[in-house]
């Protein structure tokens, strides 16, 4: 049993609930967060095997993988609390509820 | 008995209880606090599998540029209160779509920390500046736009589209 794999299902798996249980953007979005953490422990454990298993050459590959999606993933957050900090500076809704978003009257 | 062999676990389980603090909390900002408890546990998991120079780079970009901004931005929203979905439902979704990551961590063993001979990291480098020249473009240029497009759309004044 990988240790690092099963911690990574365990966090994608508390991560997926929260984010399915949630109606608020903000608790949605951290929830998207925990699970980008999972994604990325689960591809580096997977890296440590295919060193193992198939190529040492095949773990660079992950790692540029991995740095990119982290600073991708940086990008979205500044990206996506900007636009709603906007929306609620905007008074567009009361507050940052998905399903006010979807029924508010234009 | 061997201490290092207990770190990993203790980081594993560290991470798991404030993953669920992350979903739990009540304040916002208290959850985006514990994202980055959360996140410093997996750098050191990251570390701990081999890969200094990611768990560097996770701590410095991720948890100190990113939480910092998710802090900062739940800080000005003003907290209401949370409606919350059918949880049995949530849970058997969430169960049902992490299983194959559960079957995949049962059926792999576990290799240990990587070699030391691959973490040479000119290899690295050298794949990011030959192989991978137009993704890292990419990278930074979608790094900056977001940054132009944060700036624009929170200095943006009301009424002006």
């Amino acid at each position: 049993m990988n240790i690092y794999l099963l911690i990574s299902a365990i966090l994608f798996l508390v991560s997926t609930y929260g984010i399915l249980s949630s109606r608020n953007m903000v608790r949605m979005l951290i929830s998207i967060e925990v699970m980008f953490n999972a994604v990325v422990l689960a591809i580096l454990s997977m890296g440590n095997i295919l060193a193992y298993k198939v190529s040492p050459n095949a773990v660079a590959p992950l790692i540029s993988i991995v740095i990119f999606s982290i600073v991708l993933a940086v990008s979205e957050i500044v990206l996506v609390f900007s636009i709603m900090v906007g929306i609620v500076r905007f008074r567009l809704v009361r507050d940052v509820d998905t399903e006010e978003l979807v029924t508010r009257e234009r | 008995m061997d201490l290092t062999a207990l770190i990993p676990p203790a980081l594993g389980l560290l991470a798991l209880i404030f993953s669920i603090m992350v979903i739990a909390a009540r304040n916002l900002v208290y959850s985006a606090a514990y994202l980055s408890i959360l996140g410093l546990s997996v750098a050191g998991l990251i570390a701990i599998l081999g890969y200094p120079i990611v768990a560097v780079l996770h701590i410095i970009i991720y948890i100190g540029a990113g939480i910092l901004f998710i802090v900062m931005s739940v800080s000005m929203i003003r907290e209401v209160v949370e409606r919350r979905a059918s949880k049995a439902l949530s849970l058997v979704v969430a169960v049902v779509a992490s299983l194959p990551l559960f079957y995949l961590a049962i059926m792999a063993d576990n290799p240990g920390s990587l070699p030391q001979e691959l973490s040479d990291y000119s290899l690295l480098s050298r794949y990011i500046s030959q192989s991978y020249w137009l993704p890292a473009l990419l990278v930074f240029l979608s790094l900056s736009i977001a940054l132009i497009a944060a700036i624009e759309i929170t200095r943006a004044r009301v009424g002006r589209r």
